[in-house]
């Protein structure tokens, strides 16, 4: 790797004033499974590291204002495994274990994975049926941001130069159910080819009360299917109403072809596993 | 000996080096720290072909820490041999330690020697280069055109200097028997053409070079290498050196699988570099460089078969098309091989192989476990399944029908090394596999889903147990050599050259030695030595180090054996023809009581200075016994993703006697994890644009993980091979041939799809679905 | 701020004798090191070149094979992705801190005996990262072992072997 200094700051106040003071010089690290890899590709260059590894108030999962909230610097293994997370957030808890491997998971963090921005996220389209919001500090103002405006490009969010995430929450529900399902060449080690998260509400009349569909690497930033999700509200869901949200979700996407896969293949592939996403969700019995 | 009498062999025993191992105690090449060390780079080529105008290293060299910057004015005029193995004079030669014009992305155009990588690595980039970018082409068949852009003007066979006509390295055809008339008389005749693709042998140590000079010009070298002797001579004659100045030590290897029985181009710059500066010099390359060199020879293969109606193979045609990139590290030899294998698949009066190896813009490819047999298995056993189907018959009853047996002539390097059979476990593999899958079931199987189907697949195959012939080879080196001694406590030195790459080879040498000198295990001790030190041992490759190097072992300890009892004949004043050792002792056969313990007997005869009990062999296989393996896959395919899985396996062997069962089994599991790789996800990706590998780390270059693998059963059917030591056969390359057709033909059973191109992907699968409109399910 | 900037970007243009060093001090197998370390240096690094333990290899050094896996606080991580400044009081445990005195860990011993290794190059990456399961879950099942190790790439077993060994450990 090419040569850069190092600091690591107790407080979210001094890092921000690092970024700040050290404009366009400075990254911030956390697990560093993304941010070493640009750094010793040449792709990402900076001449200082802030380290967020000593700041304990970004570690922290929690209950708060009506939702959880998870700190940017939580590992994954952390969010998959906490009792906040497990269990009654399965898609969450899910999608993180599928991240990478067992090192990755013990390294990666929300925050990177969110600041990373790839299209690819594993974190994102599962956070995004939650409902998720940021939660971003600068050295002068925080502000809040809605999971799915989080994003602007590959690899490109609306995170300032000398701003930090400091937390992704998403409210409390009781009556949740949720699946995240990835595409991938083999089981374990992948970066999806499309990665799809239903998350469902029932009303106590078997109605969906509220359904929110997250798909990644399928679009230029992971995204929200928002007219598949309106055609599904406040109806009981049955085969032919899930074929056509799939459908209007497989429209929805926009992908493109790499190495990975074609973006043909990427779009018939958003079509069944949302189809099977909303079937495992809507019809298999209610939470 | 019955194998029922073995005392060490078929026994369970861990291998000799397993605790250094699991310790993390022993060394690879990438181990080994010497004070004052350098470190070099190189500096690669970023077109796929391009001729080099000019080269400046002058703002290169004054870089503060640079030792050395060298391009092409800077080596020996002498071509660089890559295949010591090979006979020099039908080696074919095409390359200098630096080129002259750069043939891929990545070609070595200047080395650096620095007190620091990271210094290296920027005197890299000082290096100025004027590239005239030439037109590149990437795929065999247009580079065979006569409008496609010449990539090697001429090349060398040996001091003879052949013309490259059509970008083609040498050509092949041959024939047993009449194909024409073969085909005359078949009642059917089928033909398909098959390709195959270009997986990496990722092994996973990654290869580090250390060449120590010391004054008057010797060297010393820590290298990855299937062959250290290979490896002396390869970087003597490249660097116009005498062999003996250069001293290779024998180290074990993180994994090769074929990709370290040639000498790669960093070994040779190397080297250079360190007799040049007179500091020792290492070179250590990334991961992305890994995927620069090695690689399977990816075949086109246009197969014709002729049978009757009863299923007998009448006649086999085969064009062969074997890319090789943008050197012949491997000269003709896959094509050569494949040949050989391709002639060795079947029973068969009438076969015919035409050939072509040919050059292309894109990084060399090298041996990878099998060489031309993965390739041949793929379209032979895939066509014999097509067969089997317009007959009517069952796929097993055709390979019943038509498989290699006892007294069969079988080609175990090509047509040159070829011998008879004369143990074959098929019938009992192939009988122990269809059991085991329940093969009565084919047809009828049940999935979870609607949109998943599931079909059985078998495939039968072979391979060779090294090279050995009853008339040594015209072109290739095929002896080993060892020397056994008894320490004065009554255990035992071996000393080879033969590498372990993994395979545990050294483990069942040992175990030889120690059943010949009836000592345990434990009583032997390797010494892991040098080129200076060793007798000669050709390579480990063609799945030879237990068979052809165990021989030359036995027949050391043998030696050993002689003078143990000579001397216990003179302490028991008994005869030597009626003394035996087992067990630790020497007793005479119809005394027991009369007997001595070795270490005693070992004690006495250095007291009484009759001195060191030593046994040196250097010696030549006269057969190369074929190891004969079977692969019964059960596959599950989602017909709305396309994605393939391989639910269950059964993979048989027949090595001849298993020195080491775990070992065999160990085998049989690793080949089939690269077997699966080859059929459904391993390939190295180039853009058809540029020539530059798109895939070349672990992230992209996918290898199944551990949650991938399917529930595996293993079969091992014993034979007893005569000319083997203990009866035993060698095992690592059957173990992957099948692997590949057999999942070919489990999907064709499940889905109806034949695919005739590897990998066969899940755009592949959906792609043909579709086209076939068959088994889409809709929820 | 001025002379900061400079001497970032005296580091920046890689003027090796002049980079700075921090000063770390790691708890490697039980023993606590000081260490002055560039920042730019991997704990891999550091463990193989500085300390000589060369048990834990380098096969990719972008986290996606394992065989650089050690334990650091108790959890299973690449150091080839771990800066050595980030290891700062960290207690980290490799390969060569597993048998004590000789006597073998009963992953060592059940790998060993069962014949999981090939090559070996997987082999201390791979139980480290078993040790670092176990010391969780003390009872996987095989499907939990599988999936622990799916980060450890090994191109020799097949991992049929290896998962038997760390499931015997358990016992």
């Amino acid at each position: 790797m090419k040569g850069f200094d190092y600091v690591s700051p107790s407080s979210v106040e001094e890092a921000t004033a690092l970024l700040s003071r050290n404009k366009g010089d400075a990254r911030a690290l956390a697990g560093g499974t993304d941010l070493l890899i640009g750094i010793m590709a040449g792709t990402i260059s900076p001449k200082l590291l802030v380290s967020l590894k000593d700041i304990p108030e970004l570690r922290r999962i929690e209950k708060k204002k009506g939702g959880i909230q998870i700190g940017a610097t939580c590992t994954i293994f952390e969010i998959e495994n906490s009792p906040l997370i497990k269990g009654k957030y399965d898609i969450l808890s899910q999608a993180c274990g599928l991240i990478g491997s067992f090192q990755i998971r013990c390294r990666a963090t929300i925050g990177g994975n969110f600041c990373n921005a790839s299209p690819a996220a594993d974190t994102a389209a599962p956070l995004l049926a939650l409902g998720a919001r940021t939660v971003l500090q600068g050295p002068e103002k925080e502000r809040e941001i809605e999971g799915k405006d989080f994003f602007v490009g590959p690899g490109q969010t609306v995170l300032k130069e000398d701003e930090i995430i400091k937390a992704i929450w998403f409210p409390e529900e009781e009556r949740g159910k949720g699946v995240y399902v990835k595409l991938g060449r083999r089981k374990a080690m992948e970066i999806s080819i499309v990665g799809v998260a239903v998350y469902a509400i029932f009303d106590t009349g078997k109605k969906i009360k509220d359904v929110k569909i997250g798909l990644s690497s399928v679009a230029p930033t992971p995204i929200r299917a928002l007219r598949a999700e309106s055609l599904l509200i406040g109806l009981k869901p049955d085969n032919k109403l899930i074929e056509r949200a799939a459908e209007i979700t497989s429209e929805a996407s926009d992908p493109i072809t790499d190495i990975r896969a074609s973006k043909e293949y990427r779009k018939e592939m958003v079509k069944v596993l949302t189809r099977r996403a909303l079937a495992d969700v809507l019809l298999s019995g209610n939470p | 000996m019955g194998r029922e009498e073995f005392r060490v062999i078929g026994k369970k025993f861990s291998k000799v080096e397993a605790l250094e191992k699991a310790t993390g105690y022993l060394k690879y090449s990438g181990d080994f720290y010497f004070p004052n060390t350098l470190h070099a780079k190189i500096l690669r080529s970023p077109y796929a072909h391009a001729r080099i105008r000019n080269i400046d290293t002058r703002k290169a060299e004054k870089l503060q820490g640079v030792k050395a910057v060298i391009s092409y004015k800077d080596i020996p005029k002498i071509n660089a041999m890559h295949l010591f193995l090979i006979l020099p004079s039908v080696q074919y030669f095409d390359s200098f330690l630096l080129a002259e014009k750069a043939r891929h992305v990545g070609d070595r155009i200047a080395a650096v020697a620095a007190t620091r990588p990271e210094i290296a690595e920027e005197a890299l980039s000082l290096v100025q280069v004027d590239y005239e970018e030439l037109p590149a082409v990437f795929d065999p068949i247009e580079a065979m055109k006569s409008s496609a852009p010449v990539i090697h003007d001429f090349a060398k066979r040996g001091e003879k200097k052949i013309e490259i006509r059509d970008n083609v390295v040498a050509s092949l055809e041959i024939e047993v028997g009449d194909v024409e008339k073969g085909f005359r008389e078949s009642e059917l005749v089928v033909e398909n053409e098959f390709r195959t693709s270009r997986p990496n042998n990722a092994p996973l140590e990654r290869m580090v070079i250390t060449c120590c000079p010391a004054p008057g010009g010797r060297l010393e070298v820590y290298a990855p290498a299937q062959s250290i002797h290979g490896l002396r001579m390869n970087i003597a004659y490249s660097l116009g050196l005498p062999p003996h100045k250069i001293n290779v030590h024998r180290i074990y290897l993180g994994g090769a699988f074929g990709g370290h029985i040639h000498t790669g181009f960093i070994e040779l710059i190397c080297a250079f570099l360190a007799l040049k500066i007179g500091q020792p010099v290492r070179a250590e390359k990334t991961r992305e460089e890994m995927f620069l060199a090695y690689g399977r020879h990816p075949f086109v293969m246009k197969l014709r078969s002729g049978v009757k109606r009863d299923g007998t193979l009448m006649a086999q045609y085969v064009e062969m098309l074997d890319e090789t990139g943008a050197y012949a590290f491997s000269g003709q030899s896959k094509l050569t091989l494949g040949a050989g294998f391709f002639m060795s698949m079947y029973r068969c009066p009438n076969m015919k192989c035409v050939g072509k190896t040919v050059y292309t813009n894109t990084p060399p490819l090298t041996a990878m476990r099998g060489a031309g047999n993965p390739q041949v298995h793929f379209a032979v056993e895939s066509q014999m399944d097509i067969v089997a189907e317009k007959l009517g018959m069952d796929p097993i009853a055709l390979r019943y029908k038509n498989h290699l047996r006892e007294g069969d002539t079988f080609y175990g390097q090509g047509p040159d090394i070829v011998c008879k059979v004369a143990t074959c476990g098929t019938e009992e593999l192939l009988k122990r596999g269809a059991e085991r899958i329940g093969w009565e079931n084919r047809g009828k199987l049940r999935a979870g889903k609607p949109w998943l189907k599931r079909g059985f697949g078998m495939a039968r195959g072979f391979h060779t147990s090294g090279a050995g012939s009853p008339e040594p080879s015209k072109f290739m080196m095929d002896y080993s050599g060892a020397i056994v001694k008894m320490n004065e406590d009554g255990t035992a030195t071996l000393l080879t050259a033969c590498v372990d790459v993994g395979g545990g080879n050294l483990s069942a040498h040992v175990a030889i030695v120690a059943e010949t000198l009836g000592l345990t295990i434990e009583d032997v001790i390797i010494s892991q030595g040098d080129t200076d030190s060793t007798l000669y041992d050709a390579c480990t490759h063609a799945s030879r180090s237990t068979y052809a190097g165990g021989l030359a072992v036995k027949a050391a300890a043998e030696k050993v054996k002689g003078v143990l009892l000579h001397w216990a004949s003179n302490l028991l004043e008994a005869p030597p023809d009626i003394l035996e050792i087992k067990d630790g002792r020497v007793y005479a056969l119809e005394n027991p009581s009369a007997s001595i313990d070795i270490k005693d007997l070992v004690q006495t005869a250095q007291y009484r200075n009759w001195g060191t009990a030593v046994g040196e062999v250097s010696l030549r296989p006269t057969a190369c016994p074929p190891h004969f393996t079977v692969c019964f896959a059960e596959v599950e395919v989602d017909t709305e993703t396309g994605i393939v899985r391989v639910v269950r396996i059964i993979s048989g062997a027949d090595p001849g006697t298993a020195i080491n069962m775990d070992n065999v089994k160990g085998q049989l599991v690793g080949g089939f994890h690269m077997g699966m790789g080859y059929a459904l996800l391993e390939d190295t990706l180039i853009d058809r644009l540029s020539g530059r590998i798109l895939n070349p780390n672990f992230s992209d270059y996918k290898t199944f993980t551990a949650v991938d693998m399917p529930v595996l059963d293993m079969v091992v059917v014993e034979t007893f091979e005569l000319t083997g030591p203990f009866g035993a056969k060698g095992v690592g390359e059957g173990a992957t041939n099948p692997v590949a057709p057999a999942i070919a033909n489990a999907i064709y059973n499940a889905i109806g799809v034949r695919f005739k191109e590897l990998p066969i992907t899940p755009e592949k699968v959906l792609k043909a679905l579709k086209e076939n409109q068959s088994s889409v399910r809709k929820f | 701020m001025s002379s900061y900037r400079a001497t970032l970007d005296r580091i920046w243009n890689s003027e090796w004798g002049k980079t700075l060093k921090r000063k770390v001090t790691l708890i490697i197998n039980s023993e606590s090191i000081k260490l002055e370390v560039e920042p730019a240096r991997s704990l891999l690094q550091v463990i193989r070149e500085d300390l000589g333990l060369t048990g834990t290899k380098a096969g990719c050094e972008r986290g996606d094979c394992g065989s650089c896996t050690v334990i650091m606080n108790g959890l299973p991580v690449n150091s080839c992705l771990v800066l050595a400044v980030e290891a700062e009081g960290s207690e980290i445990l490799t390969i060569e801190g597993l048998s004590k005195y000789g006597e073998l860990h009963p992953l060592q011993k059940e790998f060993v005996a069962q014949n999981a290794i090939q090559c070996g190059f997987c082999t201390p990456g791979m139980i480290m990262t078993a040790k670092a399961l176990l010391d969780h879950n003390s009872r996987p099942s095989e499907e939990e072992v599988r999936r622990a190790i799916a980060g450890n790439f090994c191109r020799c077993t097949g991992y049929d072997k290896v998962v038997k060994s760390i499931l015997a450990a358990v016992r």
